[in-house]
């Protein structure tokens, strides 16, 4: 998961995405973090730090670039998308402590935005979708899974993209 | 050269030639979507942060919280 290894700077990598584009992302991504913030209850604590969201949009797109090269291909898979975007934003780290706080809330604000990206790629459009009250034990043993894997776990795209999609393939098996 | 040289020098060779001539394929993952841009992209993301509303969301933000670096802060003041 290199990024930009044969370039100097990353101008030919915006060229070949369109201004617009990374434009749109960016901005998308931004707004999705503050959204994520804010519903968690990190407002007061925590910013999305625009930079460092850009390096996470930059090295994204320079994996996807190679990828889309590699198997000559003209458009990813959101699975693909949002595993990679996953990868950079725990690698990068986006959602940022503004000042020291005490407050009762866990500081793996990245890990978590990063576990409902995933859920969110699952079931992208399916916000009626919910858990049985009797299994809800087991939604929350899963995402301790999601977080502990994203906390302390190599995190490589690929591995994240192989469980999106074995989730959909989960969701279609019928009993 | 002995003739168990030979015969790896041989196999090698052929393998190369194989490569050379195209024969041997590359795998690939040709699974390719539509692009996600423009309209498309801001309905993902505008779904995205809708389903904020969601009961798996809140579960997502409120399960499991991990204080176990700020009870030590507070053992060490």
């Amino acid at each position: 998961m290199e990024s930009g290894a044969n370039e100097k700077d990353y101008k030919a990598l915006l060229e070949k995405v369109g201004i617009k584009q990374f434009r749109e992302r960016l901005s998308e991504l931004i707004k999705s973090a503050e959204s994520f913030i804010s519903s968690a209850g990190y407002e007061k604590d925590v910013q999305c730090n625009e930079r460092i969201m850009l390096s996470v949009v930059l090295d994204y797109y320079a994996d996807i670039e190679r990828l889309k090269e590699f198997h000559k291909i003209k458009n990813v898979r959101t699975e693909k998308i949002f595993a990679y975007l996953i990868a950079w934003i725990l690698r990068r780290k986006p959602l940022q402590f503004i000042h020291y706080t005490e407050t009762e809330k866990d500081i793996y604000v990245n890990e978590r935005f990063a576990v409902y990206i995933l859920i969110n790629e699952c079931m992208p459009f399916d916000s009626g979708k919910y858990v049985a009250p009797g299994d809800e034990n087991k939604l929350d043993a899963y995402i301790d899974l999601l977080l502990y894997y994203f906390k302390y776990r190599e995190c490589n795209p690929q591995a994240i993209e192989l469980a999106i999609e074995s989730f959909k393939m989960g969701m279609l098996v019928k009993g | 050269m002995t003739e168990r040289k030979r015969y790896d020098h041989d196999r090698i060779d052929a393998l190369i030639r194989e490569v050379a001539s195209g024969e041997q394929e590359r795998d690939t993952l040709p699974n390719s979507s539509y692009r996600l841009e423009k309209e498309a992209q801001a309905m993902y993301f505008s779904n995205m942060r809708r389903n904020l509303q969601s009961r798996i969301a809140a579960t997502i933000v409120r399960c499991n919280s991990d204080l176990s670096e700020l009870k030590v802060m507070e053992a060490l003041k």
